[in-house]
């Protein structure tokens, strides 16, 4: 079964490099694609994105920076497609393979009641289609400022592990409502792009875990199919913080069998803030984009020591 | 076998207090940069571009209508007259010896154009009689910031 998704995976990838090596030599500015809202319709951009993310221990945990590391390689695929004017439909999904190395490994819990998978904290790396993102977003121009209203839901897309310092997501349903929202400055190659999503998440146990997610870039060109950008991401939302879990983790009474601990990385508070830096290179309807980031605070959360990452997006 | 292990796994449990809370973000909101634009003007403007150097005039008139206004070039008198009296400009840019020879022509015209003066930069006069004007040496952005604000204020 694995091997055939990766199978999947890699032909999905061979098929989108093939085609951006196929691409345009010369500059296309009004090529649809993510940025940019002049978009006819039956056009749209398809995207491949890989990752390498690395964090080095806890804000908040009881172990703080001793709690671990975890690596996390992805590879996100994402296509839009102009159904009409101004009305993009949108739809991605990453595969992420994650390892958790260190001394204290969320623990197996007796099977049952829940049968919480804990392998992927043995050490080894263990790969998983995480969840679909399916969206629609309008795209307008309002007096040269591009702003983009969107609904996208994210549903798993099969029932990978959630338990686990390694675990790759939540494996919640999802609902985000947010806006982009891009300007270039007139007579300037000083651009900005700012974006905003509150996410409704399934709640489990009845617990609220809700969050904003939203961040700024300040780009310049440095030529015109070459930018630079500051880029920054915040979350911040509703969950239980680690001083509301730990009450009920292996090191208590109950031995961490509990629902609380059982489902605390669906509910986990996880608030971050991530800085970086970005450059985008424009080659006919290609946009090669390589990222780096790194987290600067954050509260129930891990610590993000680093994060790279590099995508292509090719318009059509 | 299976009790053994439970009681293991027991221990193990009560002795892994400082558990990790690692769980955190698994991929970065990365997201694609923008590309760039050319600037494109939001209030389009019917210009009569008024010169007889033709190198200079082709090149910004090239400029001013890829960023959206409208233009009319003429390179002489006459042919200035006939296209003011055939239509309404917004604007008009000339240097200031050619919007002299027009001067009679605008008194009688009832919706006068706004001038955008083409000066010499070492002549202060000029800057001076011209509200709005732009230097002979100026590239295609001056004037087009020129003609932004002039159309800003024409709309106020």
């Amino acid at each position: 079964m694995t091997v055939r998704r990766v199978t999947l995976a890699l032909l999905l990838v061979c098929a989108m490099i093939s085609g951006a090596i196929a691409a345009d030599s010369e500059y296309e500015a009004q090529t649809p694609s993510p940025s940019n809202l002049d978009a006819p319709q039956g056009h749209g951009w398809v995207s491949i994105q890989g990752q390498d993310l690395y964090s080095h221990g806890d804000y908040d945990g009881p172990a703080g920076s001793n709690s671990g590391n975890v690596r996390f390689y992805s590879l996100q695929l994402n296509a839009a497609y102009f159904v009409a004017s101004q009305w993009d439909i949108h739809l991605g999904i990453p595969y992420i393979s994650s390892q958790y190395t260190g001394q204290f490994a969320h623990p197996q819990l007796p099977c049952p009641p829940n049968c919480a998978p804990t392998e992927v904290d043995n050490g080894h790396y263990h790969g998983y289609w995480q969840d679909w993102d399916a969206g629609v977003r309008y795209h307008a121009d309002l007096d040269g400022y591009e702003v983009a209203p969107s609904v996208d839901v994210y549903v798993p897309s099969n029932n990978y592990p959630f338990y686990g310092s390694a675990g790759i997501g939540q494996r919640t349903r999802r609902i985000g409502v947010g806006v982009d929202v891009s300007h270039q400055f007139d007579f300037s190659n000083i651009f900005y792009l700012g974006h905003y999503q509150y996410v409704f998440n399934q709640h489990v146990l009845g617990i609220n875990n809700n969050y904003n997610s939203f961040g700024a870039d300040l780009g310049y060109f440095l030529k015109q199919n070459l930018s630079v950008r500051a880029i920054s991401d915040i979350k911040l939302g509703n969950g239980y913080a680690d001083s509301q879990i730990i009450p009920y983790g292996p090191g208590t009474p109950t031995g961490g069998i509990n629902p609380i601990w059982e489902l605390h990385d669906k509910f986990r508070l996880e608030e971050h803030a991530d800085i970086g830096a970005a450059c985008d290179y424009v080659f006919g309807r290609n946009m090669l984009s390589f990222t780096a980031a790194r987290s600067v605070w954050g509260r129930s959360d891990s610590r993000l020591t680093y994060a790279l990452a590099v995508m292509l997006t090719r318009s059509f | 076998m299976y009790k053994t292990r439970k009681i293991f796994l027991t221990i193990a449990l009560i002795s892994s207090a400082s558990v990790t809370f690692a769980c955190g973000e698994s991929m970065i909101q990365s997201k694609t940069g923008m590309r760039y634009h050319d600037f494109s003007t939001r209030r389009p403007a019917d210009i009569l571009l008024f010169s007889s150097e033709a190198d200079s005039s082709k090149q910004i008139s090239a400029g001013l209508e890829h960023a959206g206004h409208h233009l009319t070039v003429v390179a002489e008198e006459p042919a200035a007259v006939d296209a003011l009296t055939s239509r309404h400009f917004d604007l008009i840019i000339a240097s200031p010896k050619e919007m002299e020879s027009l001067t009679a022509h605008l008194a009688a015209s009832t919706q006068v154009p706004t001038l955008i003066a083409v000066i010499d930069g070492g002549d202060k006069s000029d800057a001076a009689r011209f509200p709005q004007y732009v230097y002979q040496s100026d590239g295609v952005d001056k004037y087009l910031k020129s003609i932004e604000r002039t159309m800003r204020e024409r709309k106020s």
